[in-house]
C-alpha cells in the first residue's frame, strides 16, 4: 500500500469520520451522565456539561437501596418509623457486589472457554477426530436458537443440578453458548498454520498438549484473543441469563443492578442520568480487558508472519 | 496401539469437554423444549399430548406470517449494511499505517456496550424534541419544512433506524472476525500480487476475499443468525410498532410463552426459528466450502 | 491467561458461600423499590415479638418481572410472596397458582376499606387470591407556567387548545406507542366519560363502546387543532415525559410517581395535578394500577407468609412505609389524617376510589390490538372502524381463552 502514498490523505479522512460518527453516541453517554437532570432533557442540546455533577456515580457505587428511599421523601427522615437493620440485605454496597460477582462469571467463562475451544477446535482439524465433521455441525447448533425459548427446560435442569443462583450455573452456560463461535474461530486460526510444524514437533517426540501450547497456540494467538474478548462480550453483558436464574440479592450481577437503579420506582420512569452513568460503569472493564489484550494482538501479527 | 488409532482416541478425549457441555446445557433443553411443543403445556400441571396443534395454531395465526415476513426483510437490509461496513473497516485496519490499532479499538467500541443500554441511548437520540440525531438530520433537509421529523413514522423507517443502530454496535464483531482472518493471511501471497503488477482492488478482490472465505463464512453466519432472532433492539425501540409492523419472530415467541402464557405454541416457535436457521446455515457452509 | 486465573481462583475464596441462619426463611418476590422498606419493617416486628422469621426481599423490579415469575412457576421454584402487577392476577388465580386467602382476608377489620376494584382483580370465583398491596394511580400533571389552571371539561380543553395551537405552543401529549402507558393515561378518561375496554366480568370486548369512541374521536381532534405533536401517534413514554419535563409541553397523563420525578426539575415545571375527566367534567375516573399480594402456591411458609401480608396491610406497612414513600394507600380509612398524604397525593387517593382496572385472563395479548388501536387513530384514521375492527380482534382473543 506504500507505492500509493498520495492517498494516505483519503485513508486518514476516512478513518477519522468514521471515528467520529462512531464515537459520538459514546460520547453522548458519557457527557450524559455528568449533566444535571435540567440540562439532561432540553431543547437546547449542550455539547459538554456546563455543570459537572457526579450525583448518578455516586448513586450507583454507593447505592443503599433503603437510603434512596428515604432521600425522595422531601421531610427529614430522622422520624422514621421503621428502624434499618441491615443484615440481609446489602447496606450502601452499592454495585460493588455485583461488580464483582460479574467479574467472577466473566473471568470463569472466559478461562473455561479457551480451554475448552482450545482442546475442541484443535481436535476438529489438526487431528485426524472420528465424525469430525459431525460433531462441528453438532458444536454450531447452538446459534440456530433464541437462548429465551430454551429458558424453561434451562430453568428445570439448573434446578435439578443445584446451579440456580451460583456462578457455576451461569458459567458453564455462557461457556456453552460460546462454544459455536469460539469452536469455529480456533477452527479457522489451527487451520491456518501449516501442518509440517506440527509434524516436526512430533518427531521430537511432543506429546499433543505439549504441541498445542508450544507450537500451535503461539501462532494462534489472534483468534485466541478474538474468543477471549468475545467470551468476555457473551458473560459480562448477558441480561436475561442473569436476571432469570439469579434469585438472591448477594448473586445479583452487575446489569441487573444497574437496570434497576435506572428504570427506578415505577413502570415508566427511565432515569436517563443513572442509565447513562450506570452504562458507563458496565463499559469501563471491557473497555479495559479490550485495550490490555491489543498488545497481544500486535504479536500475534508478527507471530504469525513466521515464514515456513 | 497404530499412531492413528492413538490419535482418534486423543481428538475423542480432546472434544469430549464441548460435548458434554453441549449435550448438557443445549441438547438436552432442546431435545425438552421439542417434547413441550406437542403438548398443551399448562405453567401448572399435567401437559397433554395434543400433536401438532401448536403448529397447526402457529401457522394459522396472522401475527406468526406478519413477523415472519418482517424478520426476512430485517435480516435482509441488515446483513449487507453490518458487512460493508465491518469489510471496509477490517481492511482499513488491516493497513500497514500508523494508528490501526486506534482505529480498530474504535471501531470495536460500540460492540462491548450492553445491547439494552446502547437501545435506550438510540432511543435517546433518535427521539423527535431532544434528539441529536433527528437535530441533524432535520438540519441535512429531512422531515420537511415543518421540521417534524420522527423516524418511527412508519415501519420502513423505524426499520432503518434500528438497521442504523445494529450496523454501529455490531459490525465491529465482524471487524474483528475478519481482522483475525486477515492476519492469518501470509505477506508471500500480497507480494506475489504485486509482483505481478496487480492494482490494489484487483488484490483485495483476487487474494483478499478468496483466502478470508473461512471468517466471511462466520460472520454472515453470525450476522445472519443474530438479525433471525433480534429482539431487545425492537422490544426497546419501537415496541413492535408502528402497528405491529416491525414485530421480531423473537418477540411473538416472547409474548406467546410468557405474556400470553402459551408455552406449548411458544416451544413450537423456537423450534421452528431453529428449523429455519439450520436451513439458511447449511446453505452458507456449502457457499462457502473450499478446500482452504 | 496466568493472571486470570489466580485473579478467579482468589475471587472464588472470597465468596461466602452459605448464609446460616436458624431462623425460618420468607422468600419475597418485589416490583418496587419501597418493598426493602416494607421487608426492613416486618423483620423488626418479629424480631420485636420474638418470632424466628426472616424476611427476604429479591427486589425484581418492574421490566420483565412477568418473564421471571412465569419462569420460575413453570420450573417450581420456591416463592412465598409475589408482588405481582396487577392485571397479571386473573390470570394466576384462574390457573390455580395461588394459594386461597378469602378466609385471612375477611376475617380482617378493613375488609370492606380494601379498594373494590383492586380486591375484584384478586379474586376469582369467589375466592380471593391476592390482597391489594400497592397502587400506582394515574391522573393528568400540568405546568403551572405555561398553564395557569387546568381544564374542568372537553370543551375547555378544546378552547385551551386552540389558544396553545394559536401560539405555537404544545398543550398535550401521550404516547400511542406505549400500549401500557395508553391503558394506564388513556382508557381512564374515556372511563369518566362512561366509557368501557372490557366488560366487567371480563367476556366482551367493549373498545368500540360509544362513549369510547368519543373520547378517541376528542383525543383526535386536539391533534387536528394542533396543540398536540404531528407524530404522537409514535411516541412513547419518555418522549413525552421529557418534553413536560423540558418545559415545552403543558400537560400529560401520568402517576402519582411523578409527584417525587418533577422535584428535580422545578427551573422548568411548576407541577399541579388533577383528575381525569368526561367530557361534561362531572365524573373522574384513573387507572388503578399497581400491585397485588399473593402467596403462590410453590411457597414453602404459608403462615410467615400470612403475617407478612398482615403486616404490609397494616397501619404501619401502608402508612410508616408505603405512604412515607409515595405511594397511595390501599385503604379508604387511611387517606384521612395520613401525614404523608399532601394535596398533591389526594388528587390521586381520591381518583382511586373511583378509578378502574380492567378484570381479564389475557390482558397482555389484548394489549397487541389495543396499541393498534391507538397507533392508528392517532396517525388519523376513522375512529369508529379502527374500533370495530380492534375490537372483533378483542373479542376472539377473549373467546379463545388462556
Amino acid at each position: 500500500m506504500r507505492r500509493y502514498s498520495s492517498d494516505w490523505y483519503w485513508y486518514y479522512a476516512i478513518n477519522y469520520t468514521l471515528v467520529i460518527i462512531i464515537i459520538f453516541p459514546i460520547y453522548w453517554t458519557l457527557i450524559s451522565s455528568f449533566k444535571k437532570p435540567s440540562e439532561l432533557i432540553t431543547s437546547e442540546p449542550t455539547f459538554y456539561p456546563h455543570d459537572l455533577t457526579l450525583q448518578y456515580y455516586d448513586q450507583i457505587w454507593n447505592f443503599d437501596r433503603l437510603k434512596r428511599l428515604q432521600d425522595t421523601e422531601s421531610e427529614d427522615s430522622e422520624s422514621s418509623g421503621v428502624e434499618i437493620e441491615s443484615k440481609f440485605r446489602l447496606d450502601g454496597e452499592g454495585v460493588k457486589r455485583p461488580f464483582m460477582n460479574s467479574a467472577i462469571v466473566s473471568a470463569g467463562t472466559i478461562i473455561l472457554t479457551i480451554i475448552v475451544c482450545t482442546l475442541g477446535g484443535y481436535a476438529l482439524t489438526v487431528l485426524n477426530t472420528p465424525l469430525k465433521n459431525f460433531f462441528f455441525l453438532l458444536v454450531i447448533l447452538p446459534i440456530l436458537i433464541p437462548g429465551i425459548s430454551l429458558i424453561i427446560p434451562l430453568y428445570k435442569l439448573l434446578k435439578d443440578l443445584g446451579l440456580t443462583n451460583t456462578h457455576l450455573g451461569l458459567i458453564l452456560i455462557h461457556t456453552c453458548g460460546m462454544l459455536p463461535l469460539g469452536i469455529f474461530m480456533m477452527r479457522n486460526a489451527f487451520n491456518s498454520i501449516p501442518s509440517s510444524l506440527r509434524e516436526v514437533a512430533m518427531l521430537e517426540g511432543s506429546s499433543e498438549l505439549k504441541i498445542i501450547t508450544s507450537v500451535m497456540l503461539p501462532l494462534a494467538i489472534p483468534g485466541l484473543l478474538t474468543v477471549m474478548v468475545f467470551a468476555m462480550y457473551v458473560s459480562w453483558n448477558d441480561y436475561i441469563y442473569a436476571f432469570i436464574f439469579i434469585n438472591s440479592p448477594e448473586n445479583t450481577m452487575l446489569n441487573i443492578s444497574l437496570m434497576k437503579i435506572a428504570l427506578g420506582g415505577s413502570q415508566f420512569e427511565m432515569k436517563w442520568g443513572s442509565l447513562t452513568a450506570g452504562s458507563i460503569v458496565s463499559f469501563l472493564p471491557i473497555i479495559i480487558f479490550y485495550t490490555f489484550l491489543q498488545q497481544y494482538f500486535v504479536r500475534g501479527v508478527t507471530g504469525s508472519a513466521v515464514k515456513e | 496401539m497404530s499412531r492413528l488409532r492413538k490419535e482418534q482416541l486423543v481428538g475423542l478425549l480432546m472434544v469430549s469437554p464441548a460435548l458434554i457441555l453441549l449435550a448438557v446445557f443445549f441438547l438436552y433443553p432442546l431435545v425438552n423444549s421439542f417434547y413441550m411443543s406437542f403438548h398443551k403445556w399448562p405453567l401448572f400441571g399435567k401437559p397433554k399430548w395434543v400433536g401438532l396443534d401448536n403448529y397447526i395454531f402457529m401457522f394459522q395465526d396472522e401475527r406468526f406470517w406478519e413477523s415472519l415476513k418482517f424478520t426476512f426483510v430485517y435480516t435482509l437490509t441488515v446483513t449487507p449494511m453490518l458487512f460493508v461496513v465491518a469489510i471496509g473497516t477490517a481492511l482499513l485496519c488491516n493497513a500497514k499505517a500508523w494508528g490501526t490499532t486506534f482505529f480498530r479499538s474504535i471501531y470495536f467500541l460500540p460492540v462491548v456496550m450492553s445491547f439494552a443500554t446502547a437501545s435506550y441511548v438510540w432511543l435517546w437520540l433518535y427521539s423527535e424534541m431532544y434528539g441529536v440525531i433527528v437535530y441533524a438530520l432535520e438540519f441535512f433537509g429531512f422531515g420537511g419544512e415543518n421540521k417534524n421529523l420522527n423516524v418511527w413514522k412508519t415501519g420502513t423507517s423505524s426499520m432503518w433506524a434500528v438497521n442504523a443502530m445494529v450496523t454501529w454496535k455490531f459490525s465491529g464483531i465482524q471487524m474483528i472476525i475478519l481482522i483475525a482472518g486477515l492476519q492469518a493471511i501470509r505477506d508471500d501471497y500480497y507480494e506475489a500480487s504485486k509482483l505481478m503488477g496487480a492494482s490494489r482492488w484487483q488484490t483485495i478482490w483476487n487474494v483478499t476475499l478468496p483466502l478470508l472465505r473461512p471468517s466471511i463464512a462466520l460472520a454472515l453466519i453470525l450476522s445472519i443468525a443474530g438479525s433471525i432472532q433480534a429482539y431487545e433492539q425492537f422490544v426497546i425501540m419501537t415496541r413492535g410498532g408502528p402497528s405491529n409492523s416491525t414485530k421480531t419472530l423473537v418477540m411473538h415467541t416472547v409474548d406467546m410463552g410468557f405474556d400470553y402464557f402459551k408455552l406449548g405454541p411458544a416451544a413450537s416457535l423456537g423450534v421452528i426459528i431453529m428449523i429455519i436457521l439450520f436451513v439458511l446455515t447449511v446453505i452458507q457452509l456449502r457457499l462457502f466450502r473450499k478446500n482452504y | 491467561m496466568k493472571l486470570l486465573v489466580k485473579l478467579f481462583l482468589i475471587s472464588l475464596t472470597i465468596l461466602p458461600f452459605a448464609k446460616t441462619t436458624s431462623a425460618e426463611e420468607l422468600i419475597i418476590w418485589s416490583r418496587g423499590g419501597w418493598s426493602d422498606w416494607m421487608v426492613e419493617g416486618f423483620n423488626k416486628k418479629m424480631a420485636d415479638e420474638g418470632k424466628d422469621i426472616v424476611a427476604i426481599n429479591n427486589l425484581i423490579g418492574h421490566a420483565d418481572f412477568q418473564v421471571k415469575f412465569t419462569a420460575a412457576l413453570a420450573a417450581g421454584e420456591r416463592v412465598d410472596v409475589a408482588n405481582i402487577d396487577l392485571i397479571n392476577v386473573p390470570y394466576y388465580a384462574a390457573i390455580g397458582a395461588l394459594e386461597d386467602m378469602t378466609d385471612f382476608l375477611k376475617s380482617q377489620p378493613y375488609y370492606d376499606q380494601l379498594n373494590g376494584p383492586m380486591l375484584a382483580l384478586g379474586s376469582y370465583d369467589g375466592t380471593h387470591f391476592a390482597a391489594p398491596n400497592a397502587a400506582d394511580v394515574s391522573g393528568y400533571v400540568y405546568n403551572k407556567k405555561l398553564m395557569p389552571n387546568p381544564p374542568k371539561d372537553w370543551a375547555e380543553m378544546t378552547s385551551m387548545c386552540e389558544d396553545f395551537a394559536a401560539r405555537g405552543q404544545l398543550m398535550m401529549a401521550w404516547p400511542s406507542k406505549s400500549y401500557g402507558g395508553m391503558i394506564f393515561t388513556g382508557m381512564p378518561v374515556a372511563w369518566a366519560n362512561g366509557g368501557s375496554w372490557v366488560s366487567k366480568d371480563g367476556k366482551t370486548a367493549e373498545l368500540n363502546h360509544p362513549k369510547t369512541v368519543e373520547w378517541f374521536k376528542h383525543y383526535q381532534n386536539l391533534i387536528n387543532i394542533g396543540c398536540v405533536p404531528e407524530n404522537v401517534d409514535v411516541w412513547d413514554w419518555p418522549d413525552k415525559q421529557d418534553g413536560f419535563l423540558a418545559g415545552d409541553i403543558a400537560m400529560i397523563g401520568t402517576g402519582n410517581f411523578m409527584i417525587n420525578v418533577v422535584k428535580d426539575h422545578t427551573e422548568k415545571v411548576d407541577a399541579g395535578f388533577t383528575a381525569f375527566m368526561g367530557s361534561d367534567g362531572s365524573r373522574n375516573s384513573a387507572f388503578i394500577g399497581g400491585d397485588l399480594i399473593a402467596i403462590p402456591v410453590t411457597t414453602g411458609a404459608k403462615e410467615a407468609a400470612l403475617e407478612y401480608i398482615e403486616y404490609v396491610l397494616s397501619e404501619a406497612g401502608q402508612i410508616e412505609v408505603y405512604t412515607k414513600n409515595g405511594g397511595i394507600p390501599i385503604r379508604a380509612d387511611l387517606f384521612e389524617g395520613n401525614p404523608y398524604l399532601t394535596d398533591d397525593h389526594m388528587v390521586f387517593a381520591n381518583a382511586s376510589t373511583v378509578g378502574d382496572v380492567p378484570y381479564t385472563t389475557v390482558y397482555q395479548e389484548l394489549m397487541d390490538p389495543w396499541q393498534v388501536a391507538n397507533q392508528r387513530i392517532f396517525a388519523g384514521e376513522d375512529v369508529q372502524t379502527v374500533l370495530d375492527e380492534q375490537n372483533a380482534i378483542m373479542q376472539k382473543i377473549i373467546d379463545a381463552g388462556h
